[in-house]
């Protein structure tokens, strides 16, 4: 190769001319040039890459993500446990219809319903109706060796089914008198055992079985024969737990019941409501609170996390931006970055907030989380949202590279 | 031309006035002081920085003045860029950072592994391709980046500073491979460099001074 021995300088004229452009009928438009084939597998081989080969720069996003779900699975859990709890035992109870006194409340746990004595006689006598069971009970303080625990005491009758524990865990299930049946988290509560003795008011009462279901969170369910609940100066009623016939629609029977004088008629399912409603009330906002602060915080550090990171390796962006790699590829791997470490802190965190009920269910069993499918699931789409819309911070600023860049590094 | 306004007393004239055709098969060398303009020179004919008067033509295209769409394309498929200190995706491999431009241009990933092992064999990286480039040398480095640069066959390569953080021996041997693999498929190829071995390849060296480019 020979190279030109002689310098010129550009005020001088050119020994040889460039030749000039091409006129303007031979230019041609521009053609249309593939500008790069978006390969989803490029987009993920890209992210896929780095977050592999630098784990801990992302540590902190998929923490975030795995500690915003746990938390959040946990709350929700807690909450529909709770919610479960509060109507578990009035829940086994059979009818479809739930007399209470009229003007109320209908809340078994927070407040007290006194129907008259012949209260159930009077409604077996209306036209419709298939049966009715009266449950009696009223809120009191059980008593050990100085410790007191509150509970919604249930009267059994001495041969009826009606009103007897949802499960019995040891021991039986109908008290005789003198004796009463407690909820195993009363029991560890309390500390006692099978064939401990309780003080109710002025009775003393031998723990003869122990029983689940009947935690309601804010207090529990015990059971006591009929008779006890008497020398306690209950002989009323609180509730009627009615069954319509055939021939009778639920609204019909509503309708007749509510005809009688102190009564208040409702379905099954609005009293279980009703009785949900208070701890709807003041839990149901804490819920919400916590909710919002977990996935404001790990939004916030994901969104962080990904920028710094992304920015840390912005002349790589700017080189495959430079070197012609379609703009959708380069800001996917962005994206997709965000996506691997939002999806690995879902997992993670839908591991951790399972184990975590479960400890928190051996740990304390008066709180019982119920996770449903749906729950999990919601959760799951929420974080992969909240992270996809994090992820969407690094990838503005890519989107912002100059890809001439790379001559400047 | 262009013509930079970094806001201080007076505009910055990276690139005066600059005429320049290279042929195919042709190396052409520009040499030039710091500040000369060839950074910026260079960002224009690589299609990366539009100039503010002028026209760049490629393959028959003003690039100067197509959309951005086809500026990317071209950049992928007619340009082979070399840059310094080889610059490369640090968490691909030497074989997946060659491979990658052949899959952005539609090569399945198979065969664009296969011919970026192909490529980095010729390059003198046989069993080299694994590695991630944190564990290549800088002269290995930079044959991965000549690699890259001429998978697609391109119309012309821009090597800006290609030997500037290398040894003697490694600098000579990246500029003849990239002088051979270039030249050989036909693409023309311009060199910006302060080094003085590098003009003994080319056909032509020119000078970028204060935006003016003359033949040195």
């Amino acid at each position: 190769m020979e190279r030109e021995s002689h310098a010129q300088r550009l005020d001088a004229p050119p020994e040889e001319e460039a030749p000039p452009a091409p006129p303007v009928a031979e230019r041609r438009h521009p053609p249309a040039i593939p500008t790069g084939r978006l390969s989803t597998s490029i987009v993920l081989e890209l992210a896929w890459q780095t977050v592999r080969r630098q784990p801990g720069r992302y540590v902190a996003a998929v923490g975030a993500v795995a500690a915003a779900v746990m938390l959040v699975l946990i709350a929700g859990g807690l909450y529909l446990g709770l919610l479960d709890a509060m109507i578990r035992y009035p829940r086994s109870l059979p009818g479809a219809i739930v007399v209470a006194e009229a003007g109320g409340s209908a809340t078994m746990l927070h407040s007290s319903s006194h129907l008259a004595r012949d209260a159930a006689e009077t409604i077996r006598k209306i036209p419709g109706v298939a049966s009715a069971y009266e449950l009696y009970g009223r809120l009191a303080w059980l008593e050990r060796e100085g410790r007191q625990a509150l509970v919604y005491l249930v009267g059994v009758g001495r041969q009826s089914q009606f009103g007897l524990p949802a499960h019995v865990v040891t021991g039986k299930a109908r008290p005789d008198f003198d004796e009463i049946v407690v909820d195993e988290v009363l029991a560890r509560d309390l500390g006692v055992r099978m064939g401990d003795m309780l003080k109710v008011g002025v009775v003393d009462l031998r723990i003869v079985g122990i029983a689940a279901g009947g935690n309601a969170v804010l207090g529990t369910y015990a059971f006591v024969q009929q008779g006890t609940l008497v020398l306690e100066g209950i002989q009323d009623p609180s509730y009627v737990f009615v069954q319509s016939g055939p021939e009778v629609t639920v609204d019909e029977m509503l309708v007749r019941l509510d005809q009688e004088d102190g009564m208040h008629a409702m379905t099954r399912e609005a009293f279980l409501d009703a009785n949900q409603a208070l701890t709807r009330q003041i839990v149901l906002p804490l819920i919400a609170i916590v909710v919002g602060i977990a996935c404001a915080v790990g939004g916030t550090i994901v969104g962080l996390t990904l920028y710094t990171v992304t920015m840390e390796r912005r002349e790589e962006y700017g080189l495959m931006k430079a070197l012609g790699l379609p703009d959708r590829t380069v800001l996917g791997a962005a994206f997709a970055q965000g996506g691997i470490a939002t999806g690995a802190g879902v997992v993670l965190g839908l591991v951790l907030g399972w184990v975590s009920s479960i400890v928190i269910s051996l740990v304390e069993p008066r709180f019982v989380t119920t996770m449903p499918t749906w729950l999990t699931i919601g959760v799951a789409l929420g974080a992969v949202v909240a992270g996809g819309l994090a992820s969407m911070i690094p990838v503005r600023a890519v989107a912002r590279i100059d890809p001439a860049l790379v001559f400047r590094v | 031309m262009k013509t930079w306004d970094p806001g201080g007393p007076a505009p910055i004239h990276a690139v005066v006035d600059a005429s320049l055709v290279v042929e195919c098969g042709e190396t052409v060398v520009i040499t030039g002081p710091s500040g000369s303009g060839k950074t910026t020179l260079l960002s224009i004919l690589g299609a990366l920085l539009r100039p503010d008067r002028g026209e760049m033509w490629l393959d028959g295209v003003d690039l100067a003045a197509a959309p951005e769409s086809i500026r990317q394309g071209t950049r992928l498929r007619k340009i082979g860029f070399v840059f310094q200190r080889g610059l490369l995706l640090e968490n691909l491999s030497a074989r997946q950072n060659v491979a990658l431009v052949l899959e952005a241009a539609g090569c399945d990933r198979p065969i664009a592994l296969v011919q970026a092992t192909e490529l980095l064999e010729r390059l003198g990286l046989a069993g080299r391709g694994e590695l991630y480039p944190g564990a290549l040398s800088p002269g290995e480095r930079q044959r991965v980046a000549v690699a890259r640069a001429v998978a697609l066959t391109p119309k012309i390569v821009l090597a800006d500073e290609p030997t500037a953080h290398l040894d003697t021996a490694s600098g000579g041997q990246v500029v003849r491979e990239l002088w051979a693999l270039a030249t050989g498929s036909g693409a023309g190829l311009v060199i910006v460099t302060h080094d003085p071995r590098v003009t003994e390849i080319a056909d032509r060296v020119l000078r970028l001074e204060d935006g003016y480019l003359f033949s040195a």
